[in-house]
């Protein structure tokens, strides 16, 4: 499918970049309700046959971005792309400069950006990224959990992925009805649900990015101050 | 000069010969040794001084006599003073310059195995790391934060090493011999780690990755294993081998990312669970004690509440499985009656 037929939804997410887990980040959006547009050097071999919305492009041109509805869009995934083939410093600075290009076109998308060296986290702060994901130590965190304690990897699994249809970690933004009403009463009526509730979330006071601090249990009595968020295991239903 | 090579070589291997006969008879030497010191104490405070004063007084005086030093050294007042005084200088001071010499010799030896990695772990409960690569060292970390030993085994020391606290062992993971050196008899648990080589795919990556395994449930079936894998159309390969436990890297991080992506602001949580080596809190798994036994979910979980626990599920044991798989249950009814064995799943806070 070519670039002129492609169908931008709104309200969407934009995938900059293609690696070995990105199909399955692609699924994992998908089985959450969010519609993604992938932006890409090449069409990816795994959707030849697809019909998902992708963009032939560089990801750091801004056309291709604006062809791509960043825009509209509500977040964006950019991926560490070439490694093992390019040094380590050379793809994280790829990736900072298509974070850095979507954050200029639309301020107030919510970006994500794979890095792989940490040393190289002042510059992803720089460009106004919201969220960095440190591949390796995430992975390296998991394996020592798996490790040191037994039989939770399965647990692990079931929580972070969506699209096998069991339990999942989730966000649940409070509306105003909350406002002046305390934590223990949101869990109750999240436990009432069959749901699992975890902690809290406030905004961080960095205003150019949408940074979230939680709190994992909080006293029952810690009243709702808007914005908050609580974080939650939306429990497998039988 | 060739007469004088052949000297040089003849004297050495009389070295080499004599070291080695007096490696065979330290502890005979070193029994000598203490046997003069003691006898010599007890008949200088017999003789020399009448029985009076305490042994202990009477062994600082030998000890400085054998260096020639003090009263005593100078100015025996019995015959058998003057014997004693006499050995000690002759046959002490060379007793204990071998026993000297020899005790350096074996502590050298010892740090210089450690080095190259050819001693044997003597740890228990431990975990081995077999293979590096890039994620292995914050493996490291983590573990060490959650108080556990840790064995590593590798065909190279990784220069990161010499920053912890870590048993070394030098050779290829799949070597029975070198799991042995390694502890495996004793070890808690092994992770094997996916070692990237230059030309090597994601499949004969994951196919030595397996190879480890196999030898490793070969030689110790019920120890924990687990295994890291590229490509998870080689996770039939993997279970054959009886493997506790597998991760796909790659899958996870796309299901975290994407997380971070659909659930906005959850990345910190998400890390902050996962770490151990943080002033934060974390994920844990432990078995249910016996005294629980026939009490109900929401006893147990409302004590941990107490406890200042966030308690999430719990997990039994999957009759199925050849292996210790265990099936989990997150947020079950509070009327649940404990029958062990059974695991409960809950968040703490990391210990400072």
């Amino acid at each position: 499918m070519t670039d002129i037929f492609v169908n931008i939804p709104e309200g969407h997410t934009i995938i900059c970049g293609w690696n070995n887990h990105a199909m399955q980040i692609v699924k994992e959006l998908e089985a959450a309700g969010h519609p993604v547009v992938i932006v890409c050097a090449k069409r990816p071999e795994e959707l030849r046959n697809s019909t998902r919305a992708v963009i032939e492009g560089d990801c750091a041109d801004d056309a291709t971005l604006i062809k791509a509805g960043v825009m509209t869009a509500v977040s964006a995934i950019i991926l560490a792309e070439d490694v093992g083939r390019l040094p380590v410093d050379t793809v994280d600075a790829r990736s900072i400069l298509t974070a850095l290009a979507v954050e200029q076109l639309h301020p107030e998308i919510y970006s994500v950006l794979e890095i792989l060296n940490p040393d190289n986290l002042r510059h992803a702060s720089n460009a106004n990224v919201d969220n960095v994901v440190l591949c390796e130590q995430l992975i390296a965190h998991f394996l020592a959990l798996c490790a040191s304690q037994r039989g939770i990897s399965g647990f692990a699994s079931d929580i972070f992925s969506h699209s096998d249809n069991r339990s999942s970690l989730n966000t649940l933004e409070l509306g105003p009805e909350w406002n002046d009403k305390t934590t223990g009463e949101v869990f109750a009526a999240i436990r009432a649900q069959g749901d699992l509730p975890l902690a809290i979330m406030r905004r961080g006071e960095d205003e150019e990015r949408e940074e979230w601090l939680h709190e994992i249990n909080p006293p029952a009595d810690t009243p709702v101050v808007l914005p908050m968020k609580v974080i939650y295991i939306a429990c497998e239903k039988k | 000069m060739a007469q004088n090579y052949s000297k040089r070589v003849k004297g050495l291997k009389r070295g080499t010969k004599y070291a080695s006969k007096l490696h065979k008879y330290f502890i005979w030497i070193l029994l000598a040794f203490v046997i003069l010191v003691f006898g010599s104490t007890y008949l200088y405070w017999k003789l020399e001084r009448g029985g009076q004063g305490n042994l202990l007084e009477a062994l600082w005086t030998i000890l400085f006599t054998l260096i020639g030093q003090g009263e005593f050294a100078n100015h025996p007042q019995t015959t058998v003073g003057r014997v004693i005084v006499f050995v000690l200088s002759v046959v002490g001071i060379s007793l204990l310059g071998v026993v000297l010499s020899e005790v350096l010799a074996r502590v050298m030896k010892y740090n210089l195995k450690a080095m190259m990695g050819l001693n044997r772990c003597k740890y228990e409960g431990h975990t081995i790391l077999c293979g590096w690569n890039s994620r292995a060292e914050l493996v490291l970390k983590e573990l060490i934060a959650s108080g556990t030993q840790v064995a590593v085994l590798t065909k190279t020391k990784p220069a990161e090493l010499s920053h912890y606290d870590v048993f070394f062992v030098a050779g290829e993971p799949t070597s029975v011999e070198r799991l042995e050196q390694a502890g495996i008899e004793k070890a808690e648990s092994a992770i094997i780690f996916a070692e990237r080589g230059e030309g090597l795919s994601a499949d004969e990556i994951d196919a030595h990755t397996v190879l480890t395994t196999l030898a490793i449930e070969k030689r110790r079936p019920e120890i924990y294993t687990v295994i890291e894998l590229l490509n998870p159309a080689n996770e039939r390969h993997a279970r054959r081998t009886g493997v506790d436990d597998i991760v796909f890297c790659e899958r996870t991080l796309a299901d975290i990312v994407a997380a971070c992506a659909s659930q906005q602001g959850i990345s910190s949580f998400i890390s902050d669970i996962l770490s151990y080596s943080d002033d934060g809190s974390a994920l844990r798994a432990a078995d249910i004690d016996p005294q629980w036994n026939g009490k109900t979910v929401g006893e147990l979980f409302n004590a941990m509440i107490a406890d200042g626990e966030l308690p999430l599920g719990i997990m039994t044991p999957d009759e199925n499985a050849d292996t210790e798989r265990w099936n989990h249950e997150i947020n079950p009814p509070a009327d649940r009656v404990i029958s062990l064995p059974m695991r409960v799943v809950f968040i703490s806070r990391n210990a400072k």
